[in-house]
């Protein structure tokens, strides 16, 4: 009697095992997808699901995290990574160097994944000692915003293409009441775009093997004193307009008449200036010509993941032409596949089309994992030169000799 | 009521000889040590490691993604020459010389007026106490709204009145680390508030009553009686806004990110000691060179607090 049932709960055991192992290999491989954009996560929700449906070998788990970079760090050190993240790619030297990501290049050799089909800054930029780290997902780059409303009241045609036009524009569009200033002709507000700058004066950031800060050089004086012109006709005050975001911003309420900006902006500025009329236009050019600076994301496999191939899989879905395509028309992105880019969407409208135009004149930033604490430093520096507080010129030079003491360690 | 006396005193005795015996003082301390076991292991845990990490991490280049590498003293000779890390020194040091002085005196005279038994009062005292339960970020914002030097308030009424333009606030390098520190004086005025409200209540109404028989009005009262006997009170708050003030990393932060660029954010003129800690660990991935400043952020302290028990405390003794 004994020994009967027991023999038919040790079947019942066997068969159970049997059917929860069966169970465990029909079932999909899972990974987990680090996403970090509020507003357009639920779109991105739908997608995923689109991919879970379309086959049943891999089953991607979306989950909303913010803060990345930090999350990612105690992901990683604690061992549970996830499988898939979208990374800000301009961090990705200093990540990849550090040994946080898994290097894509096998997965593309053996897939023969055509990375040509991406914006080639967009895929340099992560790549690092040779290594690709992930494909990009979106791309943007810094054009002039300005307002058609302001330069029809001022009598301007055209955007202008040149330093020079650009001083005499924002000349004829600022106006200050009593000395006050009531619109700023053009926006000075961000140093840290002393990179794109620099580039269309013809220099260059760091010597090519990044041992020397090379921003205090003859290109680098033309940038300060030509932003010192800007300055001195009083086009622009630091802090002007800045601090105020939404229906109160500074662009839609047309107290700044032309800036540089990325397409991020264009969502914000559809929903609280509907009745502004604005366009954008390449950036002017510098004595050297047309230049940007690019950034965006893209999808990166951090070390330590349970399974980067089934992320893999997932990363060349998120990435191909028509998902990609139809992830930034939802988002008001630029998509980083250049296939999708071609997309009329994008390619036929007034506003993203400038964009697209500025792509082959963007560069990205530099590769290298001493960028941020080097351009930090060059920065707070010319921060006091816009404030007036120091001379252009000085500026540069005690930044490059701060710069120049990171790359030491 | 005789017998009920004795009986007490019998059962006083009694449980005063158990105190006394071996075996209920073993009992005692077994007890003791349970209940300190379980905070103290979370300290050990929570703060002590990690604070003997952060030491030796601060001798290493250490990214988190691979074991820590030993340099020695390179991070420190390093930050010795850092620009940035001596900025948010010098305005951690700055932001503390003008929000402590400010809060402090700010609580201790909404507690003197609302030390009253008034109808109502405890709605005045929470009305105070607000600020303190508000999130940060909520004060950063209306504070970066009203301090705004284009459309802010507090501008555009200075102008309005007196036809001065006053400063941009916020992204004037001179002005910023003040004006975040009026903000945290009104924020953390409450708390102070509080703690000398209870300061006074505990003031014996004796001493007083002795001081308006030998004639002393109100102003002598204050001077003479109140602020003595203040003193612990003042001593336990200065320390510890004195901690906090070098550790201010929340309102500077939330100020200058709303106010900056990408580009400009790790930068700014408003940047704090732990603000650039957190810049380099997590932006930079340096976790050894961030150690390496957290540390010495953590001597600088207990200096601080060490001069601040020398001088303020013997005052309180005497």
């Amino acid at each position: 009697m004994r020994g009967r049932i027991g023999g038919k709960l040790l079947v019942c055991v066997f068969s159970l095992i049997l059917l929860v192992s069966l169970a465990a290999t029909a079932a999909p491989r899972e990974v987990t997808f680090w996403y970090d954009w509020g507003d357009s996560f639920e779109l991105a929700k739908t997608l995923v699901a689109e991919f879970n449906a379309s086959q049943d070998e891999v089953k991607v788990n979306i989950v909303f995290a913010q803060d990345v970079q930090q999350k990612l760090l105690t992901a990683v050190a604690g061992g549970t990574p996830p499988d898939i993240v979208v990374w800000d790619r301009f961090m990705t030297p200093t990540f990849a160097r550090k040994g946080a990501f898994t290097p894509l290049d096998d997965f593309i050799k053996k897939d023969g994944f055509d990375l040509s089909s991406f914006y080639e800054a967009a895929v340099a930029e992560l790549q690092v000692d040779g290594k690709t780290y992930g494909v990009p997902q979106q791309v943007d780059a810094r054009a002039l915003f300005y307002n058609k409303t302001l330069f029809k009241e001022a009598g301007i045609s055209e955007p202008p293409t040149t330093w020079d036009e650009l001083l005499e524009v924002a000349k004829k569009l600022t106006v200050r009441r009593n000395g006050k200033l009531e619109v700023a002709g053009f926006a000075l507000n961000d140093p840290g775009l002393f990179n794109m700058w620099m580039w269309s004066a013809g220099g260059d950031l760091f010597s090519d093997d990044f041992t020397k800060v090379t921003i205090a050089t003859e290109p680098g004086f033309a940038v300060v004193d030509f932003w010192g012109r800007l300055l001195e006709a009083g086009v622009y005050e630091w802090g002007f307009g800045s601090g105020l975001s939404q229906q109160n911003d500074p662009f839609i309420t047309g107290k700044i008449a032309m800036k540089y900006d990325g397409p991020w902006t264009l969502p914000s500025l559809k929903k609280y200036g509907p009745n502004l009329d604005f366009g954008v236009a390449l950036p002017v050019a510098g004595p050297a010509g047309i230049s940007s600076v690019m950034g965006g994301h893209g999808l990166v496999i951090p070390r330590g993941s349970k399974d980067p191939e089934a992320a893999w899989e997932f990363v060349k879905w998120w990435t191909s032409a028509d998902v990609n395509a139809r992830y930034c028309k939802a988002t008001n992105n630029l998509p980083a596949n250049k296939v999708a880019a071609e997309d009329p969407y994008f390619s036929t409208d007034p506003i993203f089309k400038p964009f697209l135009d500025t792509m082959p004149y963007a560069r990205t930033r530099p590769a290298t994992d001493k960028y941020y604490p080097a351009e930090s430093k060059w920065v707070s520096h010319l921060i006091e030169f816009v404030q007036g507080k120091k001379d252009g010129r000085a500026a540069l030079k005690d930044g490059q000799a701060e710069a120049q003491k990171v790359l030491k360690y | 009521m005789k017998t009920k006396d004795t009986r007490r005193e019998l059962e006083g005795l009694a449980v005063r000889k158990a105190e006394n015996s071996p075996n209920w003082r073993v009992h005692e301390a077994r007890l003791a040590y349970l209940f300190i076991s379980l905070p103290l292991l979370l300290y050990f845990l929570f703060t002590l490691y990690p604070a003997l990490k952060t030491l030796y991490v601060s001798f290493s280049e250490y990214s988190v993604f691979t074991p820590p590498r030993w340099i020695g003293i390179a991070n420190f000779r390093r930050l010795a020459e850092d620009e940035l890390f001596w900025l948010g020194l010098k305005n951690a040091g700055l932001f503390a010389i003008i929000s402590i002085p400010l809060s402090m005196a700010g609580g201790l005279a909404v507690a003197l007026l609302l030390n009253r038994a008034l109808r109502g009062i405890t709605l005045w005292r929470s009305m105070y106490y607000l600020p303190v339960i508000t999130s940060t970020v909520v004060v950063a914002t209306v504070w970066s709204y009203l301090l705004n030097g284009n459309a802010g308030l507090i501008n555009r009424v200075i102008y309005e009145l007196s036809g001065w333009q006053p400063p941009n606030w916020l992204y004037d390098s001179f002005w910023i680390i003040p004006s975040v520190a009026v903000m945290a004086a009104w924020q953390s005025l409450g708390t102070n508030m509080i703690i000398y409200l209870a300061g006074l209540q505990g003031i014996p109404p004796v001493l007083y009553e002795a001081a308006r028989i030998d004639g002393a009005g109100s102003w002598r009262l204050f001077w003479h009686v109140t602020l003595p006997s203040l003193r612990p009170t003042t001593f336990f708050l200065l320390i510890t806004s004195a901690i906090g003030a070098f550790q201010v990393f929340d309102l500077p932060y939330v100020v200058t990110h709303s106010t900056a660029s990408f580009g400009t954010a790790g930068a700014g003129p408003g940047l704090t000691s732990v603000a650039y800690i957190y810049s380099t660990a997590f932006r930079s991935l340096e976790m050894g060179y961030a150690s390496a400043q957290a540390f010495i952020l953590f001597a600088i302290i207990l200096i601080i607090s060490i001069l601040n028990f020398r001088f303020v405390k013997s005052d309180v003794d005497s």
